[in-house]
């Protein structure tokens, strides 16, 4: 039983070795990306709920995306 | 006039001047507490900005500054991905799909959030481990605060301990969430002008960012991948990428900000629904800051400290070799403030987790529930009962801490994985049922004890696989949630509906 989790475990880690480490630095930031792009995808009306005032500068969908940006430029360049 | 330890008169005027500060900050807050909500949740009226800005002080605390500076020194700068990554994006996440419908369903804590997506047994599990885990991590910082005051300051040990509860249990007590989140918004800002003062003065020293790199890569072969955020997936180093991003960018970080009461309960407290959410983002653009004000000086140590025999002296060292008198005691005031805010930030979650999520069920089962002047008082009385208790095992930490501090982060990474798989699968799968969110819950638990043993632990390629660990535990909860759903009864559609639904009003609803 041991042995056969082990193996398991041992070919799912293959599968993570697998890929190339070259794809590390675009797999990354297309997570991030993703992260914003997902926020972007949002609801206006969800986005300012309650917000104190129905203006562009409370939305949230662009503070998500300018608070990623700094993010997603580290880890091009890092 | 200054002592062995290097601090001088006038760092101790800075000190003494912080302390005083932070208690009357403390005590002016702690007046306005007139109910179990002001409490607990600040009366639900706290600014997106004091929201953001407690998040991260809580986040962060002393032995983050000493960890990540040294391991930066030791692994380079690959370490600062627990800061970058493990933050924005589940920052995002919980911003966007958790904290909307934590804030207006109008619940106290996260097992309480559970306990009504799921039962009683999913929130009274989470409820004790998150409430051992949190006073533990009150015991350990306050051991690491006593480890610095006698380090620098030469003051006894168990003294030292006694002294940081007094200060921390005046205001926490009394004043509750309130008094934390306003005394974390000025911890953090001396952490900041603490830390910013370092980098400054070590960036100084090396010459800049550009000679800084030049100088590192020239140092030896050693430091080849000491300036990249990306590890090999075969390293043995703690940070191959493959675990950064699968265990620490969507795991571990989700995880964190979603199912952790210490932070969760900031947003909780927010004015508005859009607070709230506004203070989570804000929290992810403050958060980008820390990594430079702590990563950087661990960099230049390479350069400037090449021989130090611990990693984790980076930053006492540089302070020692850098920084002149008056900035050494505003940098200790620093650390101080780290390590404060996480104590107070984890004391006033722990009891709201015990208030809420044990005794306040026991008394309803026992058709004696709270009233809201009992519980206020109860809260307050097992506030000073809990620190008090965290100070005891304190000294303890001393004489056996590696096998204390491991428990705590093992039972802390334990649970992890399998609360964010029943916390997804609740907010976005209407069939995920009462049995599947228990039985996923305590199997994922059960596979990353099983998992954690050195048996088993060898499987996996780095030498510290709780990021792997997490992630499979994570989708192992996962599975058997959904599999163990779809073989039982659904739960009543209104179940889900009068939690999930998005209410019309942004007012959160009143239970």
């Amino acid at each position: 039983m041991l042995e056969s989790i082990q193996t398991l475990f041992n070919w799912l880690n293959g599968i993570l070795a697998a890929v190339p480490f070259e794809s590390a630095k675009g797999i990354v930031t297309a997570f991030l990306v993703l992260a914003v792009l997902a926020t972007s995808m949002s609801d206006r009306n969800t986005a300012l709920r309650s917000a104190p005032e129905q203006h562009w500068r409370f939305d949230l969908r662009l503070w998500a995306a300018a608070i990623m940006t700094p993010y997603i430029l580290i880890y091009l360049i890092f | 006039m200054s002592n062995e330890t290097g601090l001088a008169g006038i760092d101790y005027v800075i000190v003494a001047t912080y302390l005083i500060g932070i208690l009357a900050v403390g005590m002016y807050f702690a007046r306005r507490v007139k109910t179990s909500t002001d409490f607990f949740l600040a009366g639900r009226k706290l600014p997106f900005w004091a929201v953001g800005m407690s998040i991260v002080a809580t986040d962060i605390g002393a032995t983050d500054f000493i960890a990540v500076a040294g391991g930066t020194y030791r692994y380079g700068l690959a370490q600062a991905n627990f800061d970058w990554i493990g933050s924005m994006p589940a920052l995002v996440i919980a911003a966007f799909l958790f904290v909307p419908f934590y804030w207006r369903s109008g619940v106290l804590t996260v097992p309480e959030f559970l306990g009504r997506r799921y039962n009683a047994a999913v929130q009274l599990f989470l409820a004790v481990c998150w409430g051992l885990i949190t006073v533990g991590l009150v015991a350990i910082t306050l051991h690491a605060t006593a480890v610095l005051l006698r380090g620098v300051l030469g003051w006894n040990h168990l003294v030292s301990i006694w002294i940081t509860t007094i200060i921390v249990g005046v205001y926490t007590v009394t004043g509750g969430l309130t008094a934390v989140v306003m005394t974390d918004v000025f911890q953090l800002v001396i952490m900041f002008i603490g830390g910013a003062l370092l980098v400054t003065h070590a960036l100084s020293e090396v010459g800049g960012f550009a000679s800084m790199q030049e100088q590192i890569i020239a140092s030896g072969p050693e430091y080849a991948n000491h300036l990249t955020l990306y590890l090999p997936h075969e390293t043995t180093t703690p940070f191959p990428w493959t675990g950064v991003l699968l265990g620490l960018g969507i795991v571990l970080s989700t995880s964190y900000y979603t199912g952790n009461q210490n932070i969760v309960q900031r947003s909780l407290g927010a004015k508005s629904e859009w607070d709230a959410k506004a203070g989570v983002l804000f929290a992810g653009a403050l958060k980008f800051f820390i990594p430079l004000l702590v990563a950087i000086p661990g960099l230049a140590a390479i350069v400037l400290l090449p021989d130090l025999e611990h990693a984790d002296d980076t930053i006492p060292a540089l302070i020692q070799l850098l920084l002149p008198p008056g900035l050494k005691g505003l940098m200790f005031a620093g650390f101080l403030a780290a390590m404060m805010s996480s104590v107070d930030s984890s004391l006033t979650s722990a009891t709201t987790l015990w208030t809420q999520d044990v005794f306040a069920k026991i008394r309803k089962w026992r058709g004696n529930p709270f009233t809201d002047d009992e519980k206020l008082r109860f809260s307050r009385y097992l506030t000073g009962l809990l620190l008090a208790a965290a100070a005891l095992v304190a000294p303890e930490v001393e004489r056996q801490f590696t096998n204390i501090y491991t428990a705590f982060q093992t039972m802390f990474a334990l649970v992890q994985g399998p609360t964010l798989a029943i916390l997804l699968l609740g907010v976005l799968w209407h069939r995920a049922n009462q049995w599947g969110g228990l039985i996923g819950l305590i199997s994922g638990v059960g596979l990353c004890l099983f998992l954690s043993t050195d048996t088993m632990s060898a499987s996996f390629p780095s030498a510290e696989p709780f990021l792997f660990i997490s992630w499979w535990s994570f989708i192992f909860a996962l599975a058997v949630t959904v599999t163990v759903s779809l073989l039982t009864d659904p739960d009543p559609p209104n179940k889900f509906d009068e939690l999930m639904k998005p209410e019309k009003t942004s007012k959160p609803v009143k239970k």
